[in-house]
């Protein structure tokens, strides 16, 4: 299992969520599909695509859902309540050097980002740390639904979201690591909603523990950037 | 793999560290009986059972022990490096939030317990502080050892911890949380460890497919249904 990150064909411009924007159609896409842990039964049908160009890396989820709520609206606030996709990558495609960024969003495009250490350096005692708010600025985003969603939608519901990482931002928490063609990193892809009324936990490369748990970067897999 | 937590037929009272207590007929009994990882093939039967009522959730731990050891002392010494029971608990259901109490004593009764954050918490740069003092001592401990056991206890020998926690002392330490009542589920994982006996040993209840022997693996815990 693996993912290559094609190189965007044209300049990536500001993120619009528009999942007809021809720009992606140059993207490969990945499912999130193992919903593997007891759950709600509600499994929403869940894509993402990733492009890169010299300056940023660029992320696209889009949600066929339902029971759909969003109510975290301050970056850093607890966003995997709500209707939530997330992206975990850790800048090297070496698996013992497994320090990792957790993208988490909700469909409001709100979104939460700590840097988490390496499975060594947390054995060693090390917590994460948070991003800070001047530094989550960096990054932009568009989202088509409203920043809050409440009371929930329990209609079906598509949404997306998009957003735009600049690589300074790598930069300020791992060091450079500005990927060239032929760069490998490692990372997986999840969707969960623990405090809507179904709750959900999905990931594209499918995690082995007998709970859901995301933060289990053994389980990432690699992703090429082309 | 799971286990129930009964309501407890008779006033759970004060403890009294006697595993055939009546009060105790009405618990289900479990065994930490798994070790899987490489330690000095000394691996002690131990039996654990849990209750609650409205206010107090209450657990005993039996263990048919040798190389039996305590030297921790005070609250929060490291008693995992003991003859050490341990009882690590979350007090949320199924989903991403992890956080727990880690209740951990040694044969003499004394207690290590730290609210350890969740991972989203520990993203946020969350320690896992020790509880205060005054916090600690609303546990309600009994033991059949004594408190200090020194030198090591090398023959065969069969003791008792038993503690209750009030369910107060978790509204204090963890937010939003309603009373477990009858249909709650939490989740946890209980402990057999001696780090500094002469036969080292790391024993538990729910299995956890690690390399390393890492306690503090809450993507391990197994089901607790309060009954």
């Amino acid at each position: 299992m693996e993912y290559t990150i094609q190189r965007a064909s044209a300049a990536l411009g500001k993120p619009t969520a528009d999942v007809d924007q021809k720009l992606w159609s140059g993207a490969d896409e990945i499912e999130v599909t193992h919903f593997t842990w007891k759950d709600s039964g509600h499994r929403p049908r869940v894509r993402a695509r990733v492009l890169w160009d010299d300056d940023w890396l660029a992320v696209r989820f889009e949600v066929d859902d339902r029971y759909v709520r969003a109510v975290a609206e301050k970056f850093n606030d607890s966003v995997c309540s709500d209707s939530c996709v997330e992206f975990f990558v850790a800048p090297s495609g070496d698996p013992t050097q497994d320090a990792y960024f957790n993208f988490e969003v909700n469909c409001g495009g709100t979104i939460l980002l700590h840097c988490m250490p390496s499975t060594s350096n947390r054995e060693a005692g090390h917590q994460g740390q948070s991003v800070s708010d001047a530094d989550g600025a960096t990054i932009r985003i568009a989202q088509t639904l409203p920043k809050i969603v409440e009371p929930e939608l329990t209609e079906p519901t598509s949404w997306a979201v998009e957003y735009h990482v600049p690589w300074s931002l790598f930069g300020s928490y791992f060091g450079d690591v500005t990927p060239t063609a032929g760069t490998t990193w490692r990372a997986n892809f999840y969707k969960c909603g623990d405090k809507t009324s179904h709750p959900h936990w999905g990931s594209w490369s499918p995690v082995d523990t007998p709970r859901p748990s995301f933060h289990q970067p053994a389980y990432f897999q690699p992703i090429h950037f082309a | 793999m799971d286990y129930t937590i009964r309501s407890a037929q008779q006033p759970l009272g004060t403890p009294t560290a006697d595993w055939e207590h009546p009060v105790w007929d009405a618990a289900d009994t479990l065994d930490i009986a798994l070790y899987r990882w490489q330690d000095s093939g000394h691996h002690p039967r131990t039996q654990a059972r849990v209750l609650y009522n409205d206010d107090y959730l209450a657990a005993i731990f039996r263990v048919e022990d040798r190389y039996v050891r305590a030297v921790a002392e005070n609250f929060g010494d490291p008693v995992s490096n003991d003859s050490c029971v341990e009882f690590f608990l979350s007090p949320y259901a199924m989903g991403l939030t992890d956080a727990y109490f880690n209740f951990e004593l040694n044969c003499g009764g004394t207690l290590l317990l730290r609210r350890c954050s969740s991972t989203t918490e520990r993203g946020w740069g969350r320690r896992n502080p020790l509880l205060a003092k005054s916090d600690a001592s609303l546990l309600r401990i009994a033991h059949s050892l004594p408190e200090r056991v020194e030198p090591e206890i090398t023959e065969p020998t069969t003791w008792t911890v038993e503690f209750h926690v009030p369910f107060e002392l978790f509204g204090r330490y963890f937010v939003d949380l309603p009373r477990p009542e009858a249909g709650t589920e939490w989740k946890g994982n209980l402990y057999k460890c001696g780090g500094d006996t002469s036969h080292p040993h790391s024993g538990t209840w729910a299995p956890i497919q690690l390399e390393k022997a890492s306690f503090h693996s809450p993507a391990f815990f197994q089901p607790l249904h309060f009954a």
